[in-house]
């Protein structure tokens, strides 16, 4: 029996509910509404970047496979055989001519389409539908710069241009600290993590500007002696934001020019003078930041992080790490170093952080302390020229921002 | 005898200078631990079962200089070090030990079976931790004592999904 949740009361402006983190419930409206009919994060198409390439993932509970078609289309399908329900990839990632589902021998192509059966004969005329037996396909499969998104059972009611449409400066300028604006993601590493707390712990935890100098104390301390970052944290005058439909932002750094010639070898900085023209490329070099598309990727430094509902209790992290193609190596070596100086499992920092969320598992197991507090800085929220709001980087508009999108998917199921 | 007999170890040394090492490591005495190492040492936990890998295009672990280490080894006493309050009670397991040298550097192969446990969490029933790992240790004699020139950590489940590390290996 389904209850019907009033999201707008669960999801407030500033608190949520803890039901929210907690409840199979919501963890099942979420998977409808959220992972199965809006835009999800699935691959970047530089992990397929050959005909026959595929990589397998999950949207919500589901595992589907991305895969790359002799036509270099890009297709997301359900990795379960129509015949009798079971995967028909068993790997993370290969490259294939088409998939052979080793329980009786169908075989689909790249985008799903039934090809053959084993043993035909042995099906009567009118028992075997080839056209209707293919894998189901994603509704709508489209990149932005590269970063492929699908939404599962039915077209989102904004098309990806306008779900981006906030954030896609950020996007740009991600790319374009390679020089030909080009990133290769996964190919250098990818760290695999979980949690025993909710997904949106961690959606919530990767634009966190409040918590790093606390839970960071130790990382921070050696980015200001060693790495060249400001040391006033509580007064840079970075931002939050929030760039709508859910997506947001922090602003980690905003560097004057003499600081980018300190961080940045002169070598790197004539190179993207060279290909993206001055302004652009010192805007670029300007900048740090981590943003979130939500729901369920993190773009930030030097990684595609992908955030996996693993049931409403425990949460796969997946950082995929992304190098600059063209880029000189020693930039990319800094790069592989600075990742790994923060978010390995054996890190400066990403351990600290899922400490932190296995104690928010434990908190929240409290339901009579019902709200989770996100009103740090909501009277001094400004509106930028684009119509985004913003606060400063420690308050908290970007842990506010997804739970416009979510009170909106969760009541209209994201369906058109 | 040949000149360079001091360069060889025995299996019976090697295993003694593993044995040592792991002590130090189980029994919280990190700074013995660090005086093990060269100053221009390395201490190498790939995210890579490969051979070849290249750290400096692919993402490690743990890839620390001494000065990284000392870091490291201040991080985790400072009390700040959040992932391990409460801190991991660690048992190293060396076996199957073969020795070689190369180039006068000893090298050390093993096998590495770490068990890891945190009592007095909060949360309760933190389950015993078994880690496999291929261990290659180089060492250097300096001023008469055996050095770790590079000591680098090859898990099985390096490139799986891993709980935390935040403790030495």
């Amino acid at each position: 029996m389904s209850v019907e949740r009033d999201y707008d009361d669960l999801a407030r402006i500033d608190r949520t509910h803890v039901s929210l983190y907690k409840d199979q419930g919501v963890y099942n409206d979420e998977m409808e509404r959220i992972f199965y009919r809006s835009w999800i994060y699935v691959a970047h198409e530089s992990e397929i970047p050959n005909p026959g390439d595929y990589k397998t993932t999950f949207m919500g509970d589901v595992p589907v496979i991305v895969t790359r078609g002799q036509n270099n289309e890009i297709n997301v399908v359900i990795n379960r055989c129509t015949h009798r329900g079971v995967a028909v990839c068993p790997l993370e990632k290969g490259n294939t001519p088409s998939f052979v589902c080793k329980y009786h021998g169908w075989e689909f192509g790249m985008d799903g389409e039934l090809l053959a059966v084993s043993m035909p004969r042995g099906y009567n005329e009118g028992e075997l539908d080839f056209k209707s037996l293919g894998l189901v396909a994603a509704k709508k499969v489209e990149s932005y710069r590269g970063i492929i998104f699908a939404s599962l059972l039915s077209v989102p009611d904004i098309s990806l241009d306008e779900k981006l449409r906030g954030v896609k400066e950020y996007i740009d300028m991600y790319m374009d600290f390679s020089p030909v604006g080009e990133i290769i993601v996964g190919n250098s590493g990818v760290n695999k993590h979980y949690y025993h707390a909710n997904w949106k712990i961690q959606t919530e935890g990767s634009v966190e500007g409040y918590h790093a100098p606390v839970t960071h104390s130790t990382a921070f301390d050696i980015m200001v002696r060693k790495m060249g970052m400001p040391p006033n944290y509580q007064g840079y005058g970075t931002k939050g934001l929030d760039g709508g439909y859910g997506n947001n932002l922090l602003e980690v750094y905003s560097l004057p020019d003499e600081a980018v010639y300190k961080r940045w070898p002169a070598e790197y900085i004539d190179l993207m003078i060279e290909k993206h023209g001055k302004e652009r490329a010192m805007h670029v070099l300007r900048h740090r930041f981590n943003l979130v598309i939500f729901p369920n990727l993190a773009i930030l430094e030097y990684q595609f992080r992908v955030i996996r509902p693993m049931g409403v209790d425990k949460t796969e992290v997946r950082m995929y790490h992304t190098m600059l193609k063209d880029a000189p190596d020693d930039i990319n070596t800094r790069r592989v170093r600075e990742h790994e100086f923060f978010y390995s499992p054996a890190a400066f920092g990403g351990p600290d952080d899922y400490a932190m969320f296995d104690r928010a598992g434990q908190g929240m197991k409290a339901d009579m302390v019902p709200w989770i507090l996100f009103n740090r800085g909501i009277k001094s929220e400004e509106v930028d020229e684009h119509g985004r709001r913003y606060g400063g980087h420690t308050q908290e508009t970007q842990q506010r921002a997804p739970y416009f999108e979510y009170r909106r998917l969760m009541k209209i199921g994201g369906q058109s | 005898m040949s000149a360079n007999a001091i360069e060889q170890m025995t299996r019976a040394e090697a295993e003694d200078f593993l044995f040592a090492e792991a002590c130090l490591l189980d029994q919280g005495e990190v700074n013995a631990w660090r005086q093990l190492f060269t100053d221009d040492a390395l201490y190498w936990l790939p995210y890579s079962r490969d051979a070849n890998v290249d750290p400096t295009k692919h993402v490690s672990i743990i890839y620390d200089d001494m000065e990284m280490l000392d870091e490291r080894i201040k991080r985790l006493q400072s009390g700040d070090c959040h992932a391990q309050i409460p801190g991991s009670r660690t048992q190293h397991s060396v076996n199957n030990v073969r020795v070689k040298t190369v180039d006068g550097v000893v090298i050390i192969d093993s096998y590495l079976t770490l068990h890891e446990y945190r009592a007095n969490r909060q949360d309760r029933f933190y389950p015993l931790q078994t880690m496999a790992a291929n261990c290659e240790h180089k060492l250097v004699k300096q001023g008469g004592e055996w050095k770790m020139a590079s000591k680098k950590v090859v898990l099985l489940n390096c490139d799986g999904e891993i709980y935390d590390l935040s403790f030495l290996i």
